[in-house]
C-alpha cells in the first residue's frame, strides 16, 4: 500500500469508530468522556478535509494541513447551516452525514490509489 | 548540524509549548470557564442545539449563526453540552492559528529562522483576548487560513514595479517559498476558498469585511492572479448580509454603517472612551496600547527595511494596513480598532521578526539584548492579557447562582443586573424578561431606577448580583471600592428585597411588593 491508500484506510477506520461513537444514544453533560471529546472532536476538526487532500494528492503538507483544517471547519459549518435553514435541523444528523462524505472522500482516494500505475514513479525523478 | 526534521519538530514542541503556556494558564489555573461573554455564546449554541432555531430579533449575533450552528453539532457530536467546550477553547483557537500562519509566512520569507520567530511574535503579542468561545475567534482561523491558502498559491511570484503618480514603489515577492499546484488543483483550492468565504459570511460580521481589505489590497497592486477572488467575497458577504442577517440590518443599518467617514469618532470610541475606570484598569490599558505601540513600530521598520531589499516588504505592510481601512466605516462598539489590529497581527509579527532576526544575526551581543527584551515580554504579555482577570474570571458560586437563579424564577418573570459583565443566559434565553435589555440601562447603584426596572411583571422579578459584577464596575466605571455592599445594604434595608439564595459570590434577591400594597393585601 503506498502512502496514500495507508491515509485513506486510517481515516475509513476513524469514521468507523465516529459513527459508532456519535450514533450512540445519550445525553449531553457537563461531565463529559475526554476520550470521546479527542476522537470524535479531532475528526470533525480534520478529517473531512484530510480525506479531500489525500483523494487530491496534496504533495505540500504544509498546505494539505492548513486546507484539511479549513475545509472541515466549512464544511461542519455549512452542513449545520443547511439543516437549520432548511428546517431539518439535526446535529446527530449532520454530524453523521459529516462522516458520510468523510468515508465517500476516502474511499474515492483508495479506489484511485488502487487503481493508480503505481509501479510507475509517481513524480519525475522518484525511485520505481 | 541538526537535520531539518529534526529542527522542525523541537521548533513545533517549543512554540505549541509556548502557546500553551501562554493562552492556556487561565484554562489550567481557573477552576471554570472565564470570561462571562462565552458563557452567552454557550447559551446561543445551546438554543440551536435545543431548538434548531436562531432568535433573530433577540441579539444580532443570530444573524450571524454559523459557529454556533456549527458548535452545536460538534457539541452534539462529542456528547458534551456547549458549556464544556468553553475552559479550553482559547488554548485551542490559539493552537489552530499556528499551521495558517505558518504557511503564510514561508510566502514571504524563505529564511526559517524568520518564520519561526514570527510564530513567537504572533504568540506573545496577541494579547486581544478574541480566541475564546466566540464567533471571531472561528472566523479569524477561517480568515487566516484563507488568507494563506491564497498567498501560498494565487500570488504572482514576480518583481513588482507600482507607481503611484511620481511615487515608484519596488518590491518582489520572489524572496518566499511558494507552493507549485497543476492547474486542476488550482481549480479545486479556488472552490475552497469560496467555501471558506462563504462559512465567513454566515459565521462574523466584521471578519468577512476584513478579508475583502486585504484581497482587494493585494489585487489593487496587481500581486492576486485570479482578480476575482474580492469580488467573490463581495457577492458572497452582501449576499448574507441580504438574506440571513437582513432582520438585523432592516432596523440597524445606522448602527453599520452611520458612523462611516468619521474616522475621529471610530477612533475616539476605540481609544479615549475606553481609559476610563480605576487606576488598576488604566494601568492594564497603558500597558497594552504600550505593547501594541512598540510592536507595530518595529513592524513599520521591518516593513521598510525588506521593502529596500526587495523583499516582499510592500505587500506585508499594505496586508497589515488593509483592516485599518474599517476605521472609515465601522466603530464596532468602540472594539473596531482592537479587531483591526488582531487582523493585522499576523503580517505584523512577520515584520517584527524580520527587525529581530537582521538585529541580531551573527551577533552574540545582540543575541543577549533580544533575549532580554523577549523575556521582558512575556510578564507584559501576561498583564496585556489578564490584567483584567479579577472580573474577567467566572468562579464555581457565580455559576452555582446562575443556576439556582433558574431553578428559582419561573418563566416568563423579570431577571434583572445591575451591572454587565455577568455569565447567564446560558439557558432560558427565551423563556426570560433579561432588564436592561441596553448598555446605557445599568442603573447600578441607583435603588428607584433598579425598582422600575424590575417592577409590573405578574411572573416576579429577580434581581442578580455577583462578585464578577461589582468588581467591573470598580474597575472599567470607576465606581468606589465598596459601592457593592454599600448598594446590597440599601436594598435589603428598602423592604422590597428577599434574599432567596446566596453564596461566597453572588447573591438573588426577589422583589417583593411595597409594605403600602402588602398592607392593602
Amino acid at each position: 500500500m503506498n502512502p496514500r491508500m495507508t491515509g485513506a484506510a486510517a481515516l475509513l477506520i476513524w469514521s468507523g469508530v465516529v459513527l459508532a461513537w456519535v450514533s450512540l444514544p445519550g445525553e449531553t453533560g457537563l461531565h463529559t468522556d475526554p476520550i470521546r471529546v479527542l476522537v470524535v472532536g479531532s475528526y470533525l476538526a480534520v478529517a473531512p478535509g484530510t480525506a479531500l487532500v489525500v483523494a487530491l494528492a496534496l504533495r505540500d503538507k504544509l498546505l494539505a494541513a492548513v486546507i484539511a483544517m479549513g475545509f472541515s471547519g466549512a464544511l461542519l459549518v455549512l452542513l449545520a447551516q443547511a439543516t437549520l435553514y432548511l428546517n431539518i435541523w439535526s446535529p446527530r444528523g449532520a454530524a453523521v452525514t459529516l462522516v458520510g462524505a468523510t468515508c465517500a472522500m476516502s474511499l474515492t482516494a483508495l479506489a484511485r490509489g488502487m487503481t493508480a500505475p503505481h509501479r510507475r514513479p509517481q513524480h519525475p525523478g522518484a525511485r520505481p | 548540524v541538526v537535520s531539518r526534521r529534526r529542527r522542525t519538530l523541537v521548533l513545533a514542541a517549543a512554540i505549541v509549548a509556548h502557546t500553551a503556556m501562554l493562552h492556556g494558564a487561565a484554562g489550567a489555573a481557573e477552576s471554570t470557564a472565564r470570561f462571562p461573554t462565552a458563557w452567552l455564546h454557550a447559551g446561543f449554541t445551546n438554543q440551536i442545539m435545543v431548538t434548531g432555531e436562531t432568535l433573530t430579533n433577540l441579539d444580532a449575533r443570530f444573524s450571524w449563526p454559523g459557529f454556533f450552528s456549527g458548535a452545536a453539532v460538534f457539541a452534539s457530536a462529542v456528547g458534551a453540552e456547549p458549556a464544556a467546550l468553553l475552559r479550553w477553547a482559547p488554548l485551542m483557537f490559539a493552537l489552530a492559528y499556528l499551521p495558517p500562519l505558518a504557511l503564510l509566512f514561508r510566502s514571504f520569507t524563505g529564511s526559517w529562522r524568520v518564520r519561526w520567530i514570527g510564530l513567537w511574535v504572533f504568540v506573545s503579542v496577541n494579547w486581544i483576548g478574541q480566541d475564546y468561545f466566540a464567533p471571531q475567534s472561528f472566523a479569524l482561523l477561517l480568515h487566516l487560513i484563507a488568507v494563506s491558502v491564497v498567498c501560498a498559491v494565487f500570488l504572482r511570484r514576480r518583481r513588482t514595479d507600482l507607481s503611484l503618480g511620481r511615487f515608484r514603489l519596488r518590491d518582489s515577492m520572489l524572496r518566499g517559498l511558494p507552493v507549485k499546484v497543476p492547474a486542476h488543483h488550482r481549480a479545486v483550492l479556488i472552490c475552497i476558498v469560496t467555501l471558506i468565504m462563504a462559512t465567513l459570511a454566515m459565521s462574523h460580521q466584521l471578519t468577512p469585511f476584513m478579508l475583502i481589505a486585504v484581497l482587494t489590497m493585494l489585487a489593487a497592486v496587481g500581486a492576486l492572479r485570479p482578480k476575482l477572488l474580492p469580488v467573490i467575497a463581495i457577492v458572497l458577504t452582501f449576499a448574507w448580509i441580504s438574506y440571513g442577517a437582513a432582520t438585523y440590518w432592516a432596523g440597524h443599518l445606522d448602527d453599520m454603517f452611520g458612523k462611516a467617514g468619521q474616522v475621529d469618532v471610530v477612533v475616539g470610541s476605540g481609544v479615549e472612551a475606553r481609559m476610563t475606570g480605576s487606576d488598576v484598569h488604566r494601568t492594564v490599558l497603558a500597558v497594552r496600547m504600550g505593547f501594541t505601540a512598540i510592536v507595530c513600530l518595529l513592524a513599520a521598520c521591518g516593513a521598510i527595511l525588506a521593502w529596500r531589499r526587495r523583499a516582499g516588504g510592500l505587500y506585508l505592510g499594505l496586508m497589515a494596513l488593509a483592516p485599518f481601512s474599517m476605521l472609515a466605516f465601522q466603530a464596532y462598539g468602540g472594539e473596531g480598532i482592537l479587531r483591526m489590529f488582531l487582523f493585522a497581527l499576523a503580517p505584523i509579527a512577520l515584520l517584527t521578526a524580520r527587525v529581530i532576526h537582521d538585529f541580531a544575526r551573527g551577533r552574540r551581543r545582540r543575541m543577549a539584548v533580544v533575549l532580554v527584551v523577549a523575556l521582558l515580554a512575556l510578564p507584559t504579555f501576561m498583564v496585556a492579557r489578564y490584567g483584567n482577570e479579577s472580573f474577567e474570571r467566572v468562579t464555581k458560586s457565580e455559576i452555582e447562582t446562575i443556576n439556582a437563579l433558574y431553578t428559582l424564577a419561573p418563566p416568563g418573570s423579570t431577571l434583572a443586573s445591575v451591572s454587565p459583565n455577568l455569565p447567564w443566559r446560558l439557558r432560558g434565553l427565551s423563556g426570560y424578561i433579561y432588564k436592561p435589555g441596553n448598555l446605557d440601562e445599568f442603573a447600578f447603584e441607583r435603588l428607584d431606577v433598579i425598582i422600575a426596572m424590575m417592577s409590573g411583571n405578574p411572573n416576579g422579578a429577580y434581581l442578580i448580583v455577583t462578585k464578577g459584577q461589582l468588581v467591573y464596575a470598580e474597575q472599567t466605571y470607576g465606581l468606589p471600592p465598596g459601592w457593592g455592599n454599600a448598594m446590597q445594604k440599601r436594598l435589603r434595608e428598602s423592604g422590597r428585597f428577599a434574599v432567596v439564595f446566596a453564596t461566597d459570590d453572588g447573591v438573588i434577591y426577589r422583589l417583593v411588593p411595597a409594605p403600602t400594597q402588602r398592607a392593602r393585601r
